[in-house]
């Protein structure tokens, strides 16, 4: 019983288990393989585009109007064109982008015309395929394949990894020898879902892009179409050099986000596609925060909690008049009550909740009017819209009777003023437990390593799981902050809103498509250490990388020794699921998603 | 994430309710082996050394994390509950006198050491973690013996800067006599994490004492001494703690090893004795 090894393991930087990541450490060999630096375009999105593309797109009206002196030298429009994007033909039927899929890119028709579900389609249409994971006996060859030398990298196994992603296979070759998924007669099996076609020159896929948020909607090609797929750290250089596509790309953003995130909201769900539309001619969209917040975040790291909560952008103040419903597209908000001489956390809002409805309600069948009985301010960058009280009770009222408020579980009669806190957050994790969480942005996770330090016996099972999983590398620090008997872990927490992928230039740090996790893929990372920058819980960590013997592998030109970023992967190629939760011998670990506070309290307060 | 990864299924009483069955038959199906005046000890001999074989293999299972071998806390309880059924399948195979012949004496201690060792490690690991986390900062154990180094230079530090920024030897005097002797303290490789040691509670006592000599630099150094003393005291309790997490595990590992080998050969000097009958 309990661990029967309790041998010290490797940690990332080579020393204990839990010791902080020290930063890259010298190589010990001057000897070792020498190899090109990766730089920003090493790894081209396409290799196939050439310098005839880049003139033809220059000629393109989408690419024409552009002041290319207004790109810096060292991030031409040309290059932009050349190594972020890759042209893209499919034939009628084919899915271009499936909703629910997270990408990273944005799409330019630049022959034919696409059709937009707008409705969810089934997963058997869809295609739908689970990610690739490692088979029963490759799984089992890690016992005797994991490396004894830390951080070894085959470069072949890289080059061949590329060609895996490039192969996984699908339904149908197309024109470029890409297969795709496509939808067969498709006419006929669409014909009940609404649908908005796009035509050459219009631009599809930036919001999810942009915003890191996955698709919502599935786009098939309407017949032969040609596409540019624009990487978004190429959207993101358009957006920043050329005025016209920052105002365009700002606008469709705003304005398709909004009808969709309209169309998911519970509350609004018995409205019609029609006053759906009225009402987002009405509706107010705001953000707060910074985009990067990263380094604000930082900044305020020292400063106490009560500077750190009025830093917070308001975006509304309990005690103000409730001017219309406030509807979270994206981000966490913080749902806060004057306590005294400061603001006391009631609870936290993630994507989908909306604020000052009670309110609303109430006011609008009882006098006199109540106030707001919260404070909201945002954490991090936070996308809100708002719907103007009067609107909201002319359109969306009527739609609300009793038995369907019940139904949604909104509070038809207000228990008094202040809120009874009985049904917050607060209430089921703890005031303190609660405010580490938001203050430390922790909610922002969606596989947050939690350890119950009450039951965990320290045996390192878990970081030796870890490695072992990971050609003997371990992907955590069993080590981080303590509130009451709970340490949040130096893992990868899969964010909800990953600040970390907002900087890397080649794309290599994505998201992992149908669940969502995190991963890096080691084949394009060139080291540039942005995203653990990035990352607000110094959850990402630089190595070293070496060949089979040992030596570290060197820049050919400057023999410093190249770095690749690493971190947690939630182990999305082992069957047998996260190593870490099931090597853990005394229940004391978890990967909790803390937007889901039931959950978390259940497991709290087992 | 599809689905959230908080195992909230414990049903703690399935399992005794499971376990009281088990040993509910195995006593039942001892008796009727005994009144068919079958060979009760080959058959509760086997029996109790595939048990073993069984609960070893939790070892095995944590060499290969990769594999969707159900969750560790699973095999935990099934080595758990499958130990007490041991024990029980050793009292019915060998009886509750002790053995004759020096194999079957070695194999019956070995056994009941494997046994008492893994009882001790579950009490421990149901009681330890708690006092660990009540102590203070979790410190990861490989790092502790740097800490200590650092506690040390810490200490010393402020020491000299009092002597430097006080004009006085109070603070001095008290690391020579008190403060110098605790640092360099270490506990015994069997004490307790619980309570606080007899040298902590005298060197703060004796810290108290002489606040009515301090000047007021002398008063902020002696709170921030009395920090690093605290500091040095959760140190100590984690290390304590954490070897003892560890150290019975050198018990009943070795053990183990041996209870397997030692049973194969007293299996098959049954059997060749059994056959020569």
């Amino acid at each position: 019983m309990g661990n029967p090894d309790p041998a010290p393991v490797r940690s990332p930087a080579g020393q204990g288990a839990g010791t902080p990541p020290a930063g890259p450490r010298a190589p010990d060999s001057a000897s070792g393989m020498r190899i090109p630096r990766p730089k920003r375009w090493t790894i081209p999105f396409s290799e196939k585009m050439t310098d005839e593309n880049v003139v033809s797109l220059l000629a393109n009206p989408a690419f024409s109007g552009i002041d290319a002196s207004r790109f810096p030298p060292r991030l031409p429009l040309q290059g932009v064109l050349k190594n972020d994007t890759k042209l893209r033909t499919f034939e009628k039927g084919d899915i271009i982008v499936r909703e629910g899929d997270y990408g990273n890119s944005a799409f330019l028709i630049l022959y034919g015309s696409v059709r937009v579900v707008l409705n969810s389609l089934p997963a058997r249409i869809l295609g739908r395929q689970t990610p690739v994971k490692k088979t029963f006996f490759g799984s089992l060859a890690q016992l005797w394949r994991n490396s004894d030398v830390p951080e070894e990298r085959s470069l072949a196994a890289d080059t061949l990894q590329l060609q895996a992603r490039m192969t996984r296979a699908n339904v149908r070759i197309g024109r470029e020898s890409r297969p795709h998924i496509f939808v067969q007669d498709l006419d006929q099996a669409l014909p009940a879902h609404e649908a908005v076609i796009l035509k050459e020159g219009e631009l599809f896929g930036e919001i999810a892009a942009i915003g890191r948020t996955p698709r919502t909607t599935t786009v098939l090609a309407e017949g032969d179409v040609e596409l540019l797929e624009i990487r978004w750290q190429g959207l993101r250089e358009l957006r920043l050099f050329a005025p016209a596509w920052k105002e365009h790309i700002d606008r469709v953003y705003r304005e398709r986000a909004l009808f969709s995130h309209l169309r998911e909201t519970p509350v609004l769900s018995y409205l019609s596609a029609e006053q759906i539309t009225a009402l987002a001619a009405q509706t107010h969209f705001e953000t707060y925060g910074n985009f990067d917040w990263t380094s604000s975040f930082q900044k305020l790291a020292t400063a106490s909690a009560r500077e750190r909560v009025e830093q917070e952008p308001l975006i509304a103040r309990e005690g103000d008049y409730p001017n219309g419903l406030i509807l979270i597209r994206s981000g966490n908000v913080r749902l806060s009550m004057a306590y005294n001489h400061g603001e006391r956390t009631i609870s936290y809002l993630g994507k989908g909740r909306c604020f000052g409805l009670e309110e609303i309600l109430h006011n609008a069948r009882h006098s006199p009017p109540v106030p707001l009985r919260r404070t909201l301010r945002a954490i991090g960058y936070v996308d809100v819209l708002i719907i103007p009280t009067s609107v909201f009770e002319k359109v969306v009222l009527p739609t609300l009777t009793p038995e369907r408020l019940q139904a949604l579980g909104v509070a038809t009669d207000l228990p008094g003023v202040p809120a009874d806190p009985g049904d917050d957050a607060s209430a089921k994790l703890g005031p303190d437990m609660l405010e580490f969480m938001v203050e430390n942005r922790f909610i922002n996770g969606t596989a947050t390593m939690l350890i119950d330090m009450d039951r965990c016996t320290r045996c390192d099972d878990c970081v030796r799981a870890c490695a072992a999983t990971h050609d003997g590398n371990p992907r955590f620090i069993r080590q981080g902050p303590v509130v009451e008997s709970v340490m949040v872990a130096n893992a990868c927490m899969h964010c909800v809103d990953p600040v970390c992928m907002i900087g890397c230039p080649t794309g290599a740090i994505s998201r992992e498509s149908i669940q969502g996790q995190i991963v890096i893929n080691d084949s394009t990372c060139i080291g540039c250490a942005a995203c653990a920058t990035s990352c607000p819980y110094q959850n990402i960590h630089m190595v070293h990388i070496r060949d089979k013997s040992g030596s570290f592998i060197l820049d050919e030109n400057t023999h410093t020794p190249i770095a690749k970023a690493t971190k947690c992967d939630f182990c999305v190629e082992q069957i047998g699921g996260p190593a870490c939760v099931n090597a853990c011998p005394h229940d004391a670990m978890v990967r909790a998603d803390l937007s889901d506070v039931d959950l978390l309290s259940g497991w709290i307060n087992r | 994430m599809d689905k959230p990864l908080i195992n909230q299924r414990r049903h703690p009483a399935a399992w005794w309710i499971a376990s009281a069955c088990a040993a509910a038959l195995l006593v039942a199906a001892e008796a009727a082996l005994r009144a068919a005046l079958l060979p009760v000890a080959l058959w509760t001999g086997t029996l109790l050394y595939a048990l073993v074989l069984a609960l070893a293999l939790f070892n095995a299972r944590k060499k290969l994390p990769f594999l969707p071998l159900t969750r560790a806390s699973t095999w935990l309880r099934f080595h758990v509950y499958g130990g007490w059924l041991a024990v029980l399948l050793f009292f019915l195979h060998a009886g509750t006198a002790w053995p004759d012949g020096r194999l079957n004496q070695i194999l019956a201690a070995v056994f009941l050491l494997v046994a008492a060792s893994g009882a001790l490690g579950l009490f421990l690991s149901r009681w330890v973690p708690s006092k660990l986390t009540a102590s203070g900062e979790a410190l990861t154990y490989e790092r502790i013996p740097e800490i200590r180094r650092q506690i040390r230079t810490s200490v010393e530090a402020l020491i000299v800067a009092a002597d430097h920024e006080s004009d006085s030897s109070t603070l001095g005097d008290f690391y020579v006599n008190h403060l110098l002797v605790y640092v360099n303290w270490r506990p015994g490789l069997f004490a307790l994490p619980f309570g606080d040691p007899p040298l902590h509670r005298k060197t703060i006592s004796s810290l108290v004492s002489l606040n009515r000599y301090f000047n007021a630099r002398e008063r902020e150094i002696a709170s921030e001494l009395r920090e690093w003393i605290e500091a040095k005291r959760n140190l100590d309790t984690q290390l304590v703690g954490q070897r003892l997490l560890k150290l019975w595990l050198f018990v009943h590992i070795p053990l183990s090893c041996s209870l397997i080998i030692l049973g194969l050969v007293h299996g098959l000097v049954a059997v060749h004795f059994t056959r020569g009958l």
